[in-house]
């Protein structure tokens, strides 16, 4: 019996599938009864379609363009805010916050005494905006002049100068710009660097200033040697 | 014997009424596996006449058999080949010889009889 049932139900199978061929090879061909009259109003119907067929596709087309032109802008827009972010970085541009004044001038004990006025060594200059740095101050300018981070503090000739601008009169002011002003203030007046300089024979002054500081753009070209632009996917 | 006729005839009725409409590009597949169905059917009445019926091999030969020459033809459409005609000549042989053996064995089984029936006169 089980036998029977399998094999009926696979001839059912066999069948059903006679069946839908021979459907699919004898469809019947429908012959086209209508007249010119019906044929001119379905092609109009057609071409109807079409039209608005053709007005969506260019409705979508400008969609699509004014997507495009978006995007782009915003690509350009994106590229300028960034170009932007990294020149403020780099020093490039001008900056204002709050900040503190540090002013650098010889002891007047020193001046009274006749002694001979030294000039600033590089040393404790680098020193002391290493310290600030450390302290939490964010950018700095020495003399009117930014100090960003290929700006070299040396001696030339005798004479102090950062990058090339020499740092002789006195009293040499920095400014640094920081979020807390009050803090850097204190943790540079209890270092060691207050002692540093008066060995030297010079004293510093820490000053909150009357409002915003606003320290100038770096003026010169920024030299970048030894650095390679990366291409796309990070190969040289 | 009447069951699986019955089958047939439920079967074809079902594929006419049911309105299934298969993409032309497949009528093709769908000719070779009813050929291939075919042929495993009138193999298994062939082999219930000789006694030599299993239904593990009937059943599994039915779906293995369908599957295996739509494939067949489905390769042979991707390389280019006309490897269904290899399928359709197979089938086509052995349906011949399985109809040619149901057919000897019927003759054989009503001349028997017939001799009995002689004898018994």
């Amino acid at each position: 019996m089980k036998k029977k049932l399998s094999f009926s139900l696979l001839t059912l199978i066999a069948g059903f599938m006679l069946a839908i061929q021979f459907n699919l090879v004898n469809k019947p061909v429908v012959s086209d009864t209508r007249d010119m009259w019906e044929l001119k109003n379905d092609l109009l119907k057609e071409q109807q379609a079409q039209v608005e067929l053709i007005d969506g596709i260019s409705k979508l087309e400008g969609k699509i363009a004014s997507y495009e032109t978006e995007r782009n802008e915003s690509k350009e827009e994106l590229l300028r805010e960034t170009l932007n972010e990294l020149k403020a970085e780099a020093g490039l541009t001008e900056i204002k916050g709050n900040g503190v004044t540090v002013s650098i001038q010889p002891i007047k004990e020193g001046i009274l005494l006749g002694e001979r006025i030294e000039y600033i060594s590089p040393v404790l200059l680098i020193r002391l905006l290493n310290e600030m740095h450390r302290f939490g101050a964010g950018d700095i300018s020495i003399a009117g002049q930014r100090y960003i981070s290929t700006s070299v503090i040396r001696d030339i000739n005798g004479q102090p100068k950062m990058d090339g601008y020499p740092l002789i009169d006195y009293p040499v002011e920095l400014q640094a710009i920081t979020d807390d002003p009050k803090k850097l203030k204190q943790r540079i007046e209890g270092s060691e660097l207050m002692d540093d300089f008066f060995i030297d024979n010079f004293e510093l002054q820490i000053k909150f200033p009357s409002g915003e500081l606003t320290l100038p753009a770096y003026q010169n070209d920024v030299v970048v040697e030894r650095m390679i632009p990366i291409m796309d996917g990070g190969n040289l | 014997m009447w069951l699986p006729v019955f089958g047939l005839l439920i079967g074809i009725a079902l594929g006419f009424l049911v309105d299934l409409d298969i993409p032309h590009e497949y009528s093709n597949y769908l000719s070779i596996a009813v050929l291939a169905a075919f042929d495993t059917l009138f193999g298994g009445i062939r082999a219930h006449l000789q006694n030599l019926y299993d239904e593990v091999v009937f059943v599994s030969g039915f779906f293995f058999n369908i599957v295996l020459a739509a494939g067949l033809a489905f390769l042979g459409v991707h390389l280019g080949v006309d490897l269904y005609l290899a399928a359709i000549f197979v089938f086509g042989v052995r349906l011949f010889q399985n109809i040619a053996m149901i057919r000897r064995i019927l003759i054989e089984k009503w001349s028997i009889s017939r001799k009995k029936q002689k004898k018994n006169q």
